[in-house]
């Protein structure tokens, strides 16, 4: 990977562009790119790309990985928080099986009631502006309790 | 959580909670899917409750002296009717794509706030309840949808004093649009950073498909504008309710001061409006193709210099209050300008079409009906950059016809053809293709009918925003025309409707893929799991997809980007 890195940095056609993107994603897309990276045969950055024929790879390598698990399959992570899925079987001998491992709760947003209860608070506030001061300050307490509902909830 | 205590054994049984219930689950979901569905389906609601309107103006004028509707009620009919449309149809509608679609897209797992996302959700959700529920007080705002100053002034001063909107009117409406202002902040933020920070390894800027490129435009658009609404709007509250003349004149204040505000975020809207209806095209045209997009860097860019320019035009709607003749010439120039980078984007979508291998799915004609009828709207958009022709025609039912060619042969036929492009990864359904053709084609001439005689009229001098008109001013078989038209419309929209009832029953399976198309969004399964992607895809060229499903023609082996 280093030397990958190394290797590319001064050719700016070479995918090196691929590597510095990871970078700049969030640490989770950042994690699996650098799993799929550091995957033997993975294409990033090399492979058949005319522009960078320093390290090939086959075209099956390339399509192993860029072949999305999900598609069509029924799977799903066999709890909510910790899920293990692989793969389509390999119809080529060549092709490695992958496993990836995919933890839900930790990947995706978790549900919160606060941003409905902020926008009612809001939309009280203001309403209070038209009907009476009372409904104002009903709508500023919502407000304030939704914020600090939103501020201090556990993620 | 309760405790069942038996003989020999002790059962715990929790209690749900919110979340885990149905009606709960999308109370609190933050899964950008659910809320751009959401924000759909609100958009959707919003645009059946507008078309009403719509054809309620439509009969009181269908013959001369009607007498469908009051003055009163007319004049908050047609004021709700553009606001609905506007601020609850199209950006609602356009954010729900944009939610849905452009982090799958761009390859990311959602959006980058989440919360924040919802937020947004929930106040344009409140505020369009709030806005509707003016109708049940009867004082819906009544002053147009720009609620132009002195009108929007309550009756006030010694020397002229004036009864314009002493209701809660107005406030309805300076509310209701602070209210979708916050939404419009919280959702542009989310997609700036979303778009700028969470793409895929390898999505470069110059390999983003052109639906998140115009949606990131949209997005900087509405963060550099609406605090001059919200800004005209505060004033204006504090000019009705706290005593200050902002827009005064018996007082030193300047209504024409409320133009200038109200504008300067009114034309970008319009771009807002329009921009991603740019990229929704931009995407169906070169799949139902089967070609690359050309021209794909100066479609990009040119949407850029649009948005731009959009905040440069904005006193071409004040020709005729009297502006110096070099701010004319100005204003009437840069307009002028806009025309060129919106040419440009034309060109390319002809040139993407031109040698294609043509597949005329329902997507694709509503994108062709779009490329059609925008450029019917922007050509006579650039005739009203003409000041001595805008002084001829301003205020009348040309520029009716203008916004209306613009908004609903350009942004309504987008969003349909959308519609009909992505609903089978949003539902794991398809659309009927035979009735969706209907739908097509009745909306086309349903939408000619009804606008292209609004020319007509306005040239004849048909002001807008009249409750009635007399029989022998040779405007009574134009309006009749776009009655019928406004009709054939309603009949396009209920056919749709069956339509989405009887696919989402008993519609054919979609497959991942049922377009053959080019972009992330289909490299996931239909509708897409709750995770979007389980490993994030790299990408190596502008079509991620295509690479994948024919390697050995993958334009990363020959493309230059």
């Amino acid at each position: 990977m280093k030397n990958l890195e190394n290797a590319s940095r001064n050719d700016p056609h070479n995918g090196f562009d691929q590597v510095n993107e990871s970078r700049r994603v969030a640490p989770l897309a950042r994690a699996a790119l650098k799993d799929d990276l550091t995957a033997p045969g993975h294409p990033c950055g090399t492979g058949n790309d005319p522009r960078d024929r320093r390290n090939m790879v086959s075209e099956d390598q390339q399509q192993e990985h860029t072949t999305q698990p999900e598609s069509g399959a029924e799977e799903q992570p066999t709890t909510p928080s910790e899920g293990v899925e692989s793969n389509p079987a390999p119809s080529a001998s060549r092709r490695v099986r992958k496993k990836v491992r995919v933890n839900v709760a930790e990947i995706t947003p978790h549900p919160s009631i606060w941003p409905l209860a902020l926008a009612l608070a809001l939309v009280v506030l203001l309403l209070g502006t038209l009907i009476h001061p009372v409904v104002q300050v009903i709508g500023a307490i919502l407000l304030i309790g939704a914020v600090i509902g939103w501020l201090t909830e556990r993620r | 959580m309760a405790t069942h205590v038996g003989d020999s054994t002790t059962t715990l049984v929790r209690r749900k909670s919110l979340g885990e219930t149905y009606v709960g689950e999308w109370l609190v979901t933050t899964d950008h899917k659910k809320i751009g569905l959401m924000y759909i389906i609100l958009g959707f609601f919003f645009f059946l409750v507008g078309g009403m309107e719509a054809l309620l103006i439509r009969t009181q004028l269908a013959v001369p002296n009607g007498k469908v509707l009051d003055p009163h009620t007319y004049n908050e009919i047609f004021t709700m009717h553009g606001t609905t449309m506007i601020f609850l149809f199209v950006i609602p509608i356009l954010s729900g794509f944009g939610n849905y679609i452009v982090p799958l897209m761009i390859g990311a797992r959602d959006m980058a706030f989440p919360r924040m996302n919802a937020f947004g959700f929930w106040v344009v959700f409140f505020g369009g309840i709030f806005l509707q529920a003016s109708f049940l007080i009867g004082q819906a705002p009544n002053g147009g949808w720009f609620m132009y100053a002195p009108l929007n002034e309550m009756a006030r001063g010694a020397n002229h004093a004036f009864e314009a909107t002493p209701g809660m009117n107005a406030d309805f409406w300076i509310l209701g649009t602070l209210l979708l202002g916050v939404s419009s902040i919280a959702g542009s933020l989310n997609f700036v950073v979303t778009i700028l920070k969470l793409r895929a390894p390898g999505m470069s800027i110059n390999r983003m498909p052109l639906f998140t490129w115009m949606i990131l435009v949209m997005s900087f658009l509405l963060l550099f504008a609406l605090p001059s609404l919200t800004t005209a709007s505060v004033m204006l509250l504090l000019d009705r309710h706290m005593g200050t003349n902002f827009y005064v004149y018996s007082n030193g204040g300047d209504p024409l001061l409320w133009q200038h505000l109200f504008w300067s975020f009114g034309h970008p809207e319009v771009y807002i409006l329009i921009l991603p209806a740019f990229g929704m095209v931009s995407e169906i045209l070169p799949v139902f193709s089967r070609k690359p997009i050309f021209g794909y860097t100066f479609i990009a860019w040119s949407g850029v210099a649009i948005g731009f320019l959009s905040f440069t035009v904005w006193a071409h709607h004040m020709f005729a209050v009297g502006l110096p003749s070099i701010a004319q010439a100005f204003f009437a120039t840069s307009t002028t300008l806009i025309a060129i980078p919106t040419a440009v984007k034309i060109f390319n979508w002809v040139a993407t079409v031109y040698g294609g291998k043509l597949n005329l799915k329902t997507p694709m004609l509503f994108a062709l009906g779009f490329v059609a009828m925008f450029l019917i709207g922007g050509l006579n958009g650039a005739a009203l950059a003409v000041v001595p022709f805008d002084y001829q025609i301003t205020d009348t039912y040309f520029v009716v016809s203008h916004i209306h060619y613009v908004l609903f042969g350009g942004t309504a036929l987008a969003v349909f053809g959308a519609f009909y492009y992505w609903f089978p990864k949003m539902t794991g359904k398809m659309l009927d293709d035979g009735l969706g053709k209907w739908h097509f084609w009745l909306s086309i001439i349903g939408l000619n009918l009804a606008f292209f005689p609004m020319h007509i009229a306005g040239l004849l001098g048909m002001p807008r925003r009249v409750y009635d008109y007399p029989g022998n001013l040779g405007w009574n078989e134009m309006n009749l025309l776009s009655s019928i038209g406004a009709f054939i419309i309603g009949v396009a929209v209920v056919v749709f409707m069956f339509n989405l009832v009887k696919s989402l029953k008993s519609g054919e399976k979609a497959p991942e893929d049922p377009w053959d198309a080019y972009t992330l969004e289909w490299d996931t399964s239909s509708p897409p799991k709750k995770y979007n992607f389980l490993t994030i895809p790299v990408v190596r060229s502008r079509r991620p997809f295509y690479d994948k499903k024919y390697p050995d023609v993958a334009d990363w082996k020959t493309a230059t980007h």
